[in-house]
């Protein structure tokens, strides 16, 4: 049967739909990923896990073990906050380079950091690989994995092997008491 | 009929659709115009990064450069910074729009030479934006330093040397 012009026109939208939304939801992605970083650089821990599946994994790598669940990362964060370890959080993020497949997506981009640890300053560049879902029209994080390329003090760099310093030396995460 | 019907239906997916670019379009140009902020301050093209904002625009450059009221103001402040070794970096640039105003926030990094010394800043900076004439402006402009000092002392102590950046 031959197409009408009608027809022909609800096809265009059809198809132009599907590109609005796909624009729009690597808008919304995005967001995700900032807003992360946006509340941490701003102090505001709290709201850091917000965009975060209930179900998110986070795996920070150095001695923090894996992470399940939202409400884990966030007594998890708190700890890690409160041993005063890492008293300045400032984290630039670049090129976060996202597939998006219907209603999955995954995602790389790169993090710089200045925190201080140890009373020094310390530069860090690393790797996010993540998931993201959308789950009832909202997108989530699911599951995040960083992976450092350094973790130095400024006044060191990073030309030497052992280029990433672990801020727990001194600090069992599990139990937030000094380590023997 | 039946025609006319579907033709009703497709207008009312149009209109969504619009408002759905228009709203793209938009988060779109104001990246755009922060990017173009940068780049401008960065290739030395000051009067043309005050032509960024509006006439009666506020800023708080949160340094040495202080407040300034009006692009007039704006554009003589930034003027002094002229052949200085200045490098911005901003990130992780967050948008709300509202209509023809929004607000906005981003995070900078510095690399500047200060009194003959390699100088590192960071910073968050929060905007409004307004559409004038159809084109999106910078209305206002606050910056907050996490630190500035030089790249040999670090961050450590949070140092906040005078210094002046746009």
């Amino acid at each position: 049967m031959e197409q009408t012009r009608v027809d022909k026109l609800e096809a265009r939208v059809r198809e132009l739909k599907k590109t609005v939304q796909r624009l729009r939801d690597l808008e919304e992605i995005r967001g995700v990923r900032f807003h992360y970083h946006s509340t941490l650089n701003s102090g505001k821990f709290a709201n850091c896990f917000d965009r975060c599946a209930e179900d998110v994994i986070c795996q920070w790598g150095i001695e923090i073990p894996a992470q399940y669940g939202r409400k884990t990362v966030q007594e998890t964060s708190a700890r890690v906050m409160a041993s005063g370890i890492a008293p300045s959080i400032r984290q630039f993020i670049h090129a976060h380079l996202i597939d998006l497949k219907g209603d999955t997506a995954s995602a790389t981009s790169y993090m710089e950091a200045c925190p201080i640890q140890f009373g020094k300053s310390v530069t860090v560049a690393s790797r996010w690989d993540d998931k993201y879902a959308k789950i009832d029209g909202q997108w989530w994080l699911k599951h995040q994995v960083l992976d450092f390329a350094y973790q130095v003090r400024l006044d060191e760099g990073w030309a030497q092997e052992d280029r990433v310093i672990n801020p727990f030396e001194t600090l069992d995460i599990k139990s937030n008491k000094p380590k023997n | 009929m039946e025609d006319e019907k579907r033709v009703r239906a497709l207008e009312t997916e149009i209109e969504a659709l619009e408002k759905e670019v228009r709203h793209l379009v938009d988060m779109d140009d104001i990246h755009n115009l922060r990017l173009a902020y940068y780049s401008l301050v960065n290739e030395d093209r000051l009067d043309e990064a005050a032509a960024l904002f509006t006439d009666d625009a506020v800023v708080d450059f949160g340094n040495k450069l202080g407040r300034a009221q009006g692009k007039a103001e704006i554009r003589k402040k930034l003027a002094t910074l002229k052949s200085q070794f200045i490098k911005i970096f901003p990130h992780n640039h967050v948008v709300e729009i509202d209509g023809d105003r929004a607000d906005g926030h981003l995070f900078i990094e510095g690399r500047l030479i200060v009194d003959a010394t390699s100088f590192v800043t960071a910073g968050k900076v929060t905007d409004t934006y307004v559409r004038e004439n159809g084109r999106w402006l910078i209305k206002s402009m606050v910056g907050e330093i996490f630190y500035a000092g030089t790249l040999a002392e670090g961050w450590a102590e949070l140092p906040n040397r005078p210094h002046a950046s746009p």
